[in-house]
């Protein structure tokens, strides 16, 4: 991770304008590109679709497999996010670069076979379609596909083609989407939501495939050492669930609130509530401006005192000079972490202050824009939180940011659950108070630690180590007895992608195409059962349907 | 009564001078219970016992600098209880500073509820804030990454050892000083058992020397770790209820270094001078024998140097290396080299491990050419077959062939500079050409040893400071 900040110092170097501006969308794509892409994307379909849509039933379902495939895959790859960025900054730094490639297939390939496992116990027995089923099961794994590639290329600092792909697969998104949406092709009796998720798959295929090209061109490929990072699993394994708790903390409380009375139920399938997932969607991109500033300020200029401070130590030093550089380090650090914070604050508040005119523009209800307000407010927190826990983790203070994930995790379910029968005026400040402690904590254990950072630098250290690689070892076997023996697909793959994608949606499209429309008056008595139980009451809370 | 010998790299596992005698000590005193608390420097399967380890010895732990691998390597914080006391003594610790309480200091650091495990305690803020005050008064030129590993690595395998429980007994004998004395230090606190403290050669210069030699210590650590020694050492002479030395040279030196005068004592060793009578065997040339293990501590090259010398007025004279040669191989080696090169292909016999009184009846003179010593046991064996010995003037080795002021016992031999082949030539030449010489010369070496220098003298020493000591 360290390493993103350095190579954006060389384009921050030179001092112009455009460059800058340059350097500044890169790193607002790195960070934020996951929201960038699904919420303008999403958004532009959905208004796309609004006028086409018969009825809401189709939009919640679509939204739905948007919302679930989204949340679920991010939560499904993140406990391997910080753990591999590690892995490969570590190999990357050993020049062991045949490592990279080969844990780039065992990471892919350990996450698409969980996936699909999830997705078929998921989808099994639901009562939709079984075309819908494939097609939202291949939605899904593309999206988790795409957090690995994501990994991969952010720890190789090539935001160009991370722009590239994310921009080009939008495009084909939104112009597929359109197409199929005017076209007269009837799929079957979720038609708009079927064509819309196509479209928005297929753009998604169109990001992945691009990523996955320059991933393939740029790391060897040998296939045998696909599982050696799992070794790194019993020194980094606390990575594991830094990032896990700190991925199901962001959701946790969309979980609790689908459950109240704002959730709905469409098909049995998906349990949400699209007016708090809506809202914190929005709360979320507020904050891309905090991540970006910090990607570019503190890893720019942070990073090159850090760099300072940890050679000095390594080169032998005075502890003198060591404690200049340290004071240098902290005083940058601290420098950029409030600076950041101000200004994440004020443009919260003008958030905050114009999302009413803007809601209403959007024709948002009111408790959208009620609990954006909120959320917005704990998206602040959250996303300082986040910061923490990355400076956390450049100190190597693995356990201070483990509790202050954790402490997330448990502060956001208590608070959230804590409000939930305070009634629909508390939405979202349990998300917000319980963001709200845990990054006060988590500051207050950064300012503890930082205070005694050459200490903790310095004994730290093991003394020596201990050979505990034997289970890791076990489990590597064990996966390589299973697998499949010959991955030539992979090169086949490289040379004749073009030939496999157009051969994949045709055999895809000709399916779906000469399938006969299920009964009619199945769709019928599901919406007829679905209006009775639960749009009813959400239709009270919330007239104008989003 | 059960008595603990604490050796460090020696009994049971590797022979030698401390070792043979350790065994001989315990054969004697068949009445006494012994338990063995040896250190190496690493345990494997290679680790024998080289000697029959006699019947009342019921214990033989063992330790390693290795052993602080059997603690987590990332361990739990740790934050030490100590009070303000504890806390100056276990800092004077760490300075070297001989004005230590070291009852306090041991009853701080042995007990895991007041600093942790060794692991815990170099991870410690306490031990961190004192090293980092140490190098803020001392050595803040010096690089502070380096520093903070030498100190770490300096105390790691301190601590465990610190740390250690040993077997029962009712009375602690180190042989050396070092780690085998500190150890038996604590013990003499912490148990409140007697603590006897036997000394061949005197443990921290041989340490200081091999420091200075050395290519893994560098710069100012060198005088880190020599300091470290003396002052181990000097804990150890003030906490033993009796101090031995072989010879007056060695208790000059604990004197100088903190002994207490009163509990100072010298028991020189002793051999059972019957087995040593042989029969003379004469032969046309002349032998002059050497026995040692071929290591470079016994400077096997002058010895072959100066043999070179005497073969030019003797140039029929044998040279018999009688020894081991397989402790050192890159050493043999180049002993070899060396013979080669002096064209003593013919001249020189080396025998490997056998029985010396085989070779002691046709034996002219015995050499010893070495650069450290305590009291070497071959001196006194070629002095008991009457044998006149060119020794260098290193530990014990003069009072031995020359006797103490107060004897009326000639010389036995004579004594040399240390690496010096022509002065070493010249007295053997002297030898081989005056039988006379050598004849009275073997004459007083025998006297001598007749007189003080009996193994019954030495185990009837030990079995008196056991029994006063354990009353």
């Amino acid at each position: 991770m360290a390493g993103i900040g350095f190579e954006l110092k060389k384009l921050f170097d030179e001092d112009m304008y455009t460059k800058r501006a340059s350097a500044y969308l890169y790193s607002a794509v790195v960070a934020a590109g996951p929201w960038l892409l699904t919420v303008i994307t999403l958004n532009i379909l959905n208004i796309l679709a609004d006028n086409l849509f018969i009825d809401i039933i189709q939009k919640d379902l679509f939204m739905g497999t948007i919302i679930y495939s989204f949340i679920f895959s991010q939560i499904l790859v993140s406990p391997l996010q910080m753990m591999m960025t590690r892995y490969i900054a570590d190999k990357l730094y050993e020049k062991k670069y045949k490592l990279i490639g080969g844990s780039f297939i065992g990471v892919l390939k350990m996450a698409l076979f969980i996936g699909l496992l999830l997705v078929i116990i998921y989808y099994y027995g639901k009562n939709i379609s079984l075309s819908y089923k494939i097609l939202a099961g291949l939605f899904f794994l593309t999206i988790t596909s795409i957090w690995v590639f994501m990994i991969y290329l952010s720890a190789i600092k090539n935001y160009k083609i991370i722009l590239i792909a994310f921009f080009s697969g939008s495009l084909f998104s939104i112009i597929s989407a359109v197409g199929l949406l005017n076209s007269s092709i009837y799929i079957n009796f979720y038609n708009e939501a079927f064509k819309i998720l196509l479209a928005f798959t297929m753009g998604l295929i169109v990001t992945g495939s691009i990523l996955f090209l320059k991933i393939l061109k740029t790391f060897h490929f040998t296939g045998s050492y696909s599982y050696d990072f799992i070794k790194s699993f019993s020194k980094y394994s606390i990575l594991l669930f830094i990032g896990l708790f700190y991925t199901v903390g962001l959701w946790i409380d969309d979980f609790i609130i689908w459950f109240s009375n704002l959730g709905i139920d469409v098909f049995n399938t998906y349990r949400f509530a699209p007016i708090y997932d809506n809202a914190i969607f929005w709360a979320y991109l507020t904050i891309i401006p905090t991540i970006t500033l910090f990607l570019v300020n503190i890893e720019t200029e942070f990073y090159v005192k850090y760099k300072k401070y940890y050679g000095l130590i390594k080169k032998n030093a005075t502890l003198e000079s060591i404690k200049n550089a340290e004071d240098d380090m902290v005083r940058v650090l601290f420098k950029e972490i409030f600076y950041t914070i101000e200004i994440q604050a004020i443009l919260t508040i003008v958030f905050i202050i114009i999302s009413g005119q803007v809601f209403s523009f959007l024709g948002y209800p009111v408790l959208v824009r009620e609990i954006f307000q909120i959320t917005a407010l704990g998206a602040l927190c959250n996303a300082f939180l986040l910061i923490v826990i990355l400076v956390m983790l450049y100190f190597e203070a693995r356990l201070f940011a483990f509790f202050s994930s954790a402490l997330f995790l448990i502060g956001n379910s208590f608070w959230t659950y804590y409000f939930l029968n305070k009634g629909e005026n508390y939405f979202g400040f349990g998300y917000f108070i319980g963001a709200l402690i845990s990054f006060l904590v988590a500051f207050l254990l950064l300012i503890l630690f930082i205070k005694n950072i050459t200490f903790y630098t310095f004994s730290s250290q093991p003394i020596f180590l201990k050979n505990k690689n034997l289970i890791w070892n076990k489990l590597i076997k064990l996966i390589k007895k299973y697998q499949f023996k010959k991955i030539r697909i992979l090169n086949y793959f490289d040379k004749n992608f073009v030939k496999i994608i157009i051969l994949t949606i045709i055999v895809i499209s000709s399916i779906l195409m000469f399938k006969k429309p299920e009964k009619e008056y199945g769709y019928k008595q599901d919406k007829k059962i679905k209006k009775e139980n639960s749009l009813e009451g959400r239709e009270k809370i919330s007239p104008d349907n989003y | 009564m059960i008595v603990c010998i604490i050796a460090e790299g020696s009994y049971p596992y590797i022979s030698g001078g401390v070792s043979s005698w350790v065994n001989q000590l315990i054969k004697d005193l068949d009445e006494i219970e012994f338990k063995i608390f040896s250190i190496m420097p690493e345990m494997d399967e290679k680790l024998s016992y080289k000697y029959n380890i006699p019947e009342n010895v019921s214990k033989i732990e063992t330790i390693s600098l290795q052993d602080y691998k059997k603690y987590n390597p990332k361990p739990k914080n740790f934050d030490t209880k100590l009070s303000t006391i504890e806390r100056v003594n276990i800092k004077k610790f760490l300075r070297f500073d001989k004005t230590i309480n070291w009852d306090i200091f041991v009853n701080a650091v042995t007990r895991k509820s007041k600093v942790g495990n060794p692991i815990q305690f170099l991870h410690s803020e306490y031990f961190w804030n004192n090293i980092k005050d140490l190098y803020i008064e001392n050595y803040d030129e010096e690089g502070f990454n380096e520093f903070f590993w030498t100190l770490r690595s300096m105390f790691l395998f301190f601590m465990t050892l610190i740390q250690e429980t040993l077997p029962k007994a009712d009375l602690y004998h180190s042989v050396s000083t070092g780690y085998s004395g500190f150890l038996g230090l604590i013990q003499r606190i912490k148990k409140q058992k007697p603590f006897l403290l036997t000394e061949h050669g005197i443990y921290a210069r041989e340490r200081e020397e091999e420091i200075i030699q050395s290519s893994w210590v560098k710069g100012i650590y060198k005088k880190m770790w020599i300091d470290f020694f003396y002052f181990i050492a000097n804990g150890a002479y003030k906490k033993a209820d009796i101090v031995v030395s072989l010879f007056e040279r060695n208790k000059k030196f604990q004197l100088e270094h903190g002994a207490d005068y009163d509990k100072t004592v010298v028991v020189p060793n002793g051999i059972d001078i019957e087995i040593y009578n042989v029969n003379k065997i004469n032969t046309e040339k002349k032998n002059i024998g050497a026995i040692l293990r071929i290591v470079p501590i016994k400077d096997v090259k002058t010895l072959l140097r100066s043999f070179k010398i005497v073969t030019d007025d003797f140039n029929d004279a044998n040279l018999f290396l009688i020894g081991p040669y397989d402790e050192n191989p890159k050493y043999y080696k180049e002993c070899l080299k060396l013979i080669k090169n002096l064209s003593l292909e013919d001249r020189v016999i080396i025998t490997g491990k056998v029985d010396i009184e085989k070779y002691l009846g046709f034996i002219d003179v015995m050499v010893l050419t070495s650069i450290s010593e305590g009291q070497p046991l071959v001196i006194l064996e070629s002095m008991a077959a009457k044998i006149p010995f060119v020794a260098t003037d290193v530990g014990g080795c003069k009072e031995l062939l020359y006797g103490k002021d107060s004897e009326n016992i000639k010389k036995a031999g004579v004594i040399v500079k240390p690496v010096s082949p022509v002065k070493t030539a010249t007295a053997i030449l002297n030898i081989l050409k005056d039988d006379n010489l050598a004849k009275r010369m073997g004459e007083n070496g025998y006297k001598r040893v007749q007189r003080y220098y009996q193994k019954k003298y030495f185990i009837n020493k030990y079995k008196n400071f056991y029994d006063s000591l354990v009353k």
